[in-house]
């Protein structure tokens, strides 16, 4: 009895300690709930043609989801096969970008909208209960983008020519057309037929220009070709200048390579090889490439031709090399020029040299040192010497070959503050001396005998000059001193009469007449120019009709004169005033012109023989 | 452990001779009613703070049975002392579930009480006996608090978060107890009473738990207590 009693007692302890703590009701407040979704069906539209596209590197595609509605919030996702996440996006631009990450292969792309279900369940409320709306294509993916197209670039059909392979495979979107030219960076074409692979650059005419083709592929790929430099210096040039009659010149240059962009030419003139110079003609017709022109002569001119594109850029034109042309013939520029009475040579002094050359060839015969400030220069009667003076020394050359005869010290001649400052030749080969006696160009006249060295006779009333001729029977002299030139007499009281300052440098004893001398007036005259008077007298015995015009150079041999028109033109006119008749015309000059047996020689180192 | 040396002391004690009639064992079971206002108040708070899910209460610390051993020994004529062990739990859930899962927040609160007891023999009759008690005993509170989520058909719809909390405190229940002697040595006993906990602070891996307002949460094990339980006297 105990002992049952016992075990009773232990085994309801167990069972009590094991089922004794609380446990919760089995309720767990179940609701019924509608698990139909109350979302509107969403439609996407991708903006492709086919399920299958070709990619070949970052890629946008567009996409359309019809159906949102605005209460609702939705998140998209774009997955594509393999990548290693998905982007999320909650607000849809319509454009997703795809970037392979495969060299090539399919992937499937999936655009897939998800939005919560609505349905208020519990897992509605926790964001765990969804709806999917998604749509699926397959991306073909491949590496290779277009072969890069080289730009062949050549003058043709009048223009400049751009040509390139053309790109076959099916996803070719454009061709575009590169175009550097200077500054400028553009796309010249686009072009969106495949076998469309030219283009003409209505723009070049000349210079140098770039050109690069790039490929592009639907999607957004593309290759860029490397850039064909093309540069065509061969620009029209001046081909050729030749005399046409009346002093005029017909300039002609080579016509473009590139006449169907040519709009026109400017053609330049400039007196220095680097300058672009005055524009002496201009033309808008691209096969106009000749015209007549007046040249200036006593320059060497340089001509720039300017060829214009059609087509307004910058720079819309390109330019030539300057070429020198020379409206005469080129000689040694100089500051005086002296003639020997045989006409044989013509002697030149520049800077610090004295140059001999020959009057018909024009070949070079000799050179001497001088000192670079000798200004008077003068040769024998005979044509053995040539003299030079400077400060208180007389230089003797021989005219053959300028080897130097002497160099003699005047000062015996002269006091203090006096110099030599001219030197002249009369008919006895004696020296005339210009001996200055104050600065303000009072001087005495000397006749000096080179050979026995000494002082034949001396003047007083004389003015300094450079430049003395006597006339025939040594009674007369004409001068050239502070820049005009001057008729005096010589008394026989060895004073020096001064007469009257003649207005033109051009003053000359008339060859053919002793007792006369011919003046060139240097403002135009309506009546004429050339003025033929006694010298005795003064008095004007004839004056011969020329053209109004300043008359700058003279030669009473051949009876012509050169000088500027007064029509307004600018004009210079080589003019016969004994035959009276025209014999050349030339545009405006600016440099210091002596003539001299038919040749016009211009201080800038240029000679024209002027038809006889 | 503690269910352990419980089976243990009752074994020895049923081994032991009888003799005198000095000695009891009682066991018993009863109904208690317990406070536990602050675990009462973590509930609302989780209920308010997860307002959008339909949660609803079902349980809220009912009454719930709880079972005693006891051991005395008359000491005088009508004093007994004795030892006491007396487990006791309850706890609350809030719920809500429909056709795609189901969310529940539960606690579940127990507590093991060793103690003393003294017994006063107030009067008997023919077969009848009544006696006041007082029971005070130190208990250990155990709530364990979980949170389950179970989504269905879905990989990441499980989600089960649970939390041991522990309290301590010390109870005084004094109560009335109607005897009725069955054999010589069986006696069947109906105790009322009052159990008074003067609270333990609930902590959270050794961390006092607070409120919001910051003051202290405590676990409050009193209330009315209805027992019954068989007594075994030698």
């Amino acid at each position: 009895m105990k002992t049952r009693c016992n075990w009773f007692i232990l085994c309801l302890t167990s069972v009590v300690m094991t089922c004794c703590i609380f446990v919760p009701d089995d309720d767990d407040n179940f609701k019924v709930v509608n698990p139909n979704s109350t979302v509107a069906p969403l439609q996407i539209d991708l903006a492709i043609a086919d399920d299958t596209v070709d990619v070949s590197g970052p890629t946008y595609f567009g996409y359309d989801i019809k159906g949102f509605e605005p209460s609702r919030s939705y998140i998209l996702l774009f997955i594509t096969e393999g990548a290693s996440g998905a982007p999320v996006l909650t607000e849809f631009n319509g454009e997703l970008q795809y970037t392979p990450d495969i060299d090539s292969g399919y992937v499937k792309a999936t655009i897939r909208v998800m939005t919560r279900s609505g349905t208020q369940s519990l897992a509605d409320r926790l964001g765990l209960e969804q709806i999917v709306f998604e749509r699926s294509w397959t991306l073909k993916v491949f590496t290779r983008l277009p072969k890069e197209a080289r730009a062949i670039v050549r003058p043709e059909q009048g223009s400049l020519k751009v040509s390139w392979d053309k790109y076959n495979k099916k996803n070719f979107k454009a061709y575009k057309v590169i175009r550097i030219r200077g500054s400028n960076y553009s796309v010249a074409k686009t072009i969106t037929d495949p076998d469309s692979t030219f283009y003409f650059d209505r723009a070049f005419v000349g210079g140098e220009v770039q050109y690069s083709i790039v490929t592009e592929v639907i999607y957004g790929g593309f290759s860029s070709g490397p850039f064909t430099t093309f540069d065509d210096q061969e620009t029209p040039e001046l081909v050729k200048y030749e005399p046409v009659g009346n002093g005029k010149l017909k300039l002609s240059w080579s016509s473009s390579r590139y006449p169907l962009n040519v709009r026109g030419y400017d053609i330049l003139e400039s007196n220095s090889p680097n300058g672009s110079g005055d524009l002496i003609y201009s033309t808008n017709e691209p096969n106009d490439t000749s015209f007549l022109y007046l040249p200036r002569f006593g320059q060497v001119g340089y001509i720039n031709i300017y060829t214009y594109s059609k087509v307004n850029e910058d720079p819309n034109y390109v330019h030539s090399k300057n070429v020198e042309y020379v409206h005469g013939e080129k000689i040694e520029p100089y500051e005086s020029i002296y003639f020997d009475p045989a006409g044989n040579k013509y002697f030149i002094k520049n800077k610090n040299y004295l140059s001999a050359y020959t009057i018909d060839q024009n070949l070079f015969v000799a050179k001497t040192e001088v000192p670079e400030f000798m200004s008077s220069f003068a040769i024998s009667r005979d044509g053995d010497e040539i003299f030079g003076v400077f400060e208180d020394q007389l230089y003797s050359w021989n005219t053959a070959n300028l080897q130097t005869n002497y160099q003699r010290d005047l000062s015996s001649l002269l006091l203090a503050n006096q110099y030599i400052v001219g030197v002249g030749t009369s008919k006895d080969s004696k020296l005339l001396l210009s001996k200055s006696i104050d600065w303000s160009g009072h001087a005495n006249l000397l006749f000096y005998d080179p050979v026995l060295q000494v002082v034949k006779d001396e003047y007083t009333g004389a003015l300094a000059s450079t430049v003395m001729e006597l006339s025939a029977n040594g009674d007369y002299m004409i001068s050239q001193s502070l820049g005009y030139t001057r008729m005096s007499k010589l008394e026989d009281n060895k004073t020096v009469t001064n007469g009257v300052t003649a207005t033109s440098q051009n003053t000359f004893f008339n060859p053919y007449d002793e007792t006369q001398i011919i003046i060139g007036i240097d403002y135009p005259n309506p009546e004429g120019s050339v003025y033929i008077q006694e010298i005795e007298t003064w008095q004007l015995v004839e004056r011969k009709p020329t053209p109004a015009m300043d008359v700058a150079a003279m030669d009473v041999q051949s009876g012509y004169v050169v000088g500027g028109l007064d029509d307004g033109t600018g004009n210079y006119i080589a003019y016969d005033y004994i035959n009276q008749k025209e014999i050349a015309r030339f545009a405006a000059c600016w440099s210091r012109l002596t003539f001299n047996k038919g040749y016009l020689y211009s201080t800038d180192g240029v000679r024209i023989k002027l038809p006889q | 452990m503690k269910h352990a040396l419980t089976i243990v002391f009752l074994v020895i004690i049923s081994g032991c001779s009888l003799a005198q009639d000095r000695f009891k064992l009682t066991l018993g079971t009863g109904l208690g009613q317990y406070k536990m206002d602050d675990p009462k108040e973590i509930q609302d708070t989780q209920e308010n703070y997860l307002e959008g899910y339909g949660l609803k209460r079902v349980e809220n610390f009912p009454m719930y049975l709880y079972y005693s051993g006891e051991a005395s020994v008359r000491i005088q004529k009508i004093i007994s002392v004795g030892l006491i062990y007396r487990l006791q739990s309850t706890g609350c859930k809030s719920a809500y579930s429909d056709y795609s899962g189901v969310f529940k927040i539960e606690q579940i609160v127990k507590a093991n009480n060793v103690g003393v007891l003294a017994d006063v023999h107030l009067w008997n009759k023919n077969k009848f006996f009544l006696s006041g008690q007082t029971r005070i005993y130190y208990g250990w509170t155990v709530l364990k608090y979980k949170e389950y989520v179970e989504i269905y058909d879905v990989d990441s719809g499980l989600y089960n978060s649970t939390a041991e909390l522990k309290s301590e405190s010390v109870m005084i229940n004094p109560d009335l107890t109607f005897s009725y002697e069955l054999t010589k040595h069986f006696f069947a006993n109906l105790s009322v009473g009052y159990c008074i906990d003067f609270k333990g602070d609930i902590t959270n891996r050794g961390q006092t738990v607070r409120n919001f307002e910051g003051e202290v949460l405590q676990t409050d094990w009193s209330g009315f207590r209805l027992g019954l339980l068989v007594s075994y006297k030698f």
